[in-house]
């Protein structure tokens, strides 16, 4: 026997021997209630059954081109018309959307079979934005709405890219990278884009989107993860660290690395009875009202009122301008969930919309924020978690569901739920409104 | 893996799949536990790849594909599982207390104690991309090939993934045995 085998032989027997003898008792009958009560997907709704998706990317490309017969006049008048469209087009393409707050819908983009695709919203109108042989995902676009960051290469290659919105001027601004990255954020100024890189432990990477470098903000913390820039002037980064002794917190720092500080939320946490065994869920989900003033995260809370015992409440914070915590408070809006948290703020700043677990079931709701008021349920429940993309005018949101990925379109003020093609990483350009 | 039952449950025979899952429910739960390290997390993951296994059974086109589709399924919710919390939809982690699961194997003799000791040592030292490769071709026994239609990932990359967790497990059994005065203690 060589060496090589008497390893492989030693680590196949540790492995079984690893392996638990069986699984637990209750995990089939859990395992066959769900599946008796879940819908199966029809086989005409798994495209690539029926049609190659060589085929379909086909189809998403432009057409080409329509013949037609000259006729001088009517062709001056085309011409004249197409330039003065272009000039008209060219001059709001001039104005960015505010980063922040409410914005006009423009673009809604995702990947398809590597490939960036971007839908009008309003005609349906499909066009690749970014092909080629490499693999691109991910897009994510600048909260101005004028340029757009996405994912390039396969593990052991993954790198940052950035382009203009329609795609254009691509150019590489981090990488590469062994994974893809965690994180990938613009600056409101479109100028950075924060990286969060696995390996990057406390780090946070903030690429020049001009291709022109990078520099790396070392926090001198375990781990730096889901950085995001402070409402509105974006001089502020928010992100969720760990301390060398393992306890979780969100950060606040200067776009520079300045002013590091961890945030006195959610006071006494160290003292629930479970901390010790959930460390590693507290403090998620920090996400900015549009002034920058409020702070919406979620942590778990032993409220003594889930069936699961311990579950995540959403928290409200008013943060002063230097990372002063004023206030901080619980909503709980309906006891009976296991969870309620991943909350956000619409753009009127009156409500907000979140997403709840009670006994494995996944559901999105948008909640008033006045007293009294009841949340409303958002689109399909799911059986893991929901994604979810608000449209910048703040009317409506997608819904990502399952695995391949379903998007549903919501509409806020009716609740009424369409199907809508797009894959599971789609993003929502904002632009600035139209009058 | 019985192709009759596989076809049954391909057009909506409940029955047929509950046999199906239940046939394969420990296999997938003990590869999940290896790769998560987590009885919990490994039931979310099992579960997650038996529900979708049942939802989305009819775009499988082959049925003797059912099993290498199933391990596909379960590699990426391990994976789902272990990213909850990195993506900016995922942030749910579950928090119920753990149960414990008994070991009723009893100990393989091929492996001596201070092996498992070592290769245990090793083994947590690997990133879940590693040990999910190891638990895919040393557990489940399939091979490289095999191993990269479930991960979704080109042959090679198994093969650096395998060639890399390797390297640091007989690392691990190397400086954990101490100074090598016995030649049959290297297994590199």
């Amino acid at each position: 026997m060589t060496a090589r085998d008497e390893y492989d032989r030693h680590l196949s027997a540790w492995l079984a021997a690893e392996a638990p003898a069986r699984e637990p008792e209750h995990l089939l009958g859990e395992v066959l209630a769900r599946t008796a009560r879940t819908r199966r997907r029809p086989a005409w709704r798994f495209a690539e059954r029926w049609i190659p998706m060589s085929t379909i990317t086909s189809r998403l490309s432009p057409a080409a081109g329509i013949p037609w017969r000259p006729i001088l006049v009517a062709g001056l008048l085309l011409i004249a018309l197409v330039v003065g469209a272009l000039v008209v087009a060219g001059s709001r393409r001039q104005q960015l959307a505010p980063p922040f707050g409410a914005a006009a819908n423009g673009q809604i983009a995702y990947s398809v079979n590597g490939d960036l695709i971007t839908v009008d919203p309003k005609t349906a109108t499909t066009r690749t934005i970014v092909s080629g042989p490499e693999s691109d995902s991910g897009p994510v676009f600048a909260g101005n709405g004028s340029k757009l960051a996405f994912v390039r290469g396969e593990d052991g290659n993954r790198q940052v890219w950035a382009a203009d919105a329609d795609g254009s001027n691509p150019r590489k601004i981090s990488g590469p990278f062994a994974k893809y990255p965690g994180w990938v954020e613009w600056s409101p100024q479109a100028d950075i884009v924060a990286v969060e890189i696995d390996e990057d432990a406390g780090r946070i990477r903030m690429a020049r989107a001009d291709g022109s470098g990078e520099t790396v903000l070392s926090t001198g913390l375990t781990a730096a993860i889901n950085p995001i820039f402070r409402p509105s002037d974006g001089n502020q980064i928010l992100f969720r660290g760990q301390a060398t002794d393992g306890t979780w917190g969100l950060y606040l720092m200067g776009r520079d690395g300045s002013n590091l500080q961890r945030l006195a939320l959610d006071p006494g946490f160290q003292s629930d009875p479970t901390y010790a065994q959930n460390r590693d869920n507290y403090f998620w989900g920090g996400t900015w009202s549009a002034d920058g003033r409020t702070l919406l995260y979620h942590t778990p809370e032993a409220d003594g009122s889930s069936t699961r015992g311990l579950g995540f409440r959403i928290h409200t914070a008013t943060i002063g301008p230097n990372g002063e915590v004023m206030s901080d408070k619980v909503l709980v809006f309906d006891v009976a969930h296991d969870d309620e948290f991943d909350a956000a703020f619409v753009p009127s700043m009156d409500a907000i919309t979140y997403q709840s677990a009670a006994g494995g079931v996944f559901q999105s709701w948008r909640a008033s924020l006045a007293p009294g008021a009841t949340p409303v349920a958002l689109g399909p429940q799911a059986l893991d978690l929901i994604g979810r993309v608000p449209s910048p005018d703040g009317t409506s949101v997608l819904l990502v569901t399952g695995d391949p990925a379903t998007v549903t379109h919501v509409d806020l003020a009716s609740g009424a739920s369409t199907p809508f093609t797009a894959g599971s990483d789609v993003a929502w350009q904002r632009t600035a409104a139209s009058d | 893996m019985h192709r009759d039952l596989v076809e049954r449950a391909m057009v909506g025979d409940h029955d047929a799949f509950s046999e199906l899952a239940r046939v394969s429910i420990g296999r997938l739960y003990a590869a999940a536990r290896l790769i998560l390290r987590d009885p919990q997390r490994a039931e979310d993951a099992t579960q997650e790849a038996l529900v979708a296994a049942w939802r989305d059974l009819s775009s499988l086109r082959d049925p003797e594909r059912f099993e290498a589709w199933l391990h596909r399924l379960l590699v990426r919710a391990c994976y789902r599982e272990a990213r909850r919390g990195r993506r900016r939809w995922a942030i749910e982690m579950d928090i119920r207390p753990s149960d414990r699961i008994e070991h009723a194997i009893e100990p393989d003799p091929a492996v001596a104690l201070a092996d498992r000791d070592e290769i245990e040592r090793g083994f947590v030292r690997l990133d879940q991309d590693q040990r999910t490769v190891i638990v895919l071709h040393y557990y489940l026994g399939l091979t490289l090939d095999e191993a990269a239609i479930a991960l979704g990932v080109p042959p090679g990359t198994v093969r650096s993934r395998l060639h890399r967790a390797n390297r640091i497990l007989r690392a691990a059994l190397a400086v954990d045995a101490g100074p090598v005065t016995n030649e049959s203690r290297r297994l590199a």
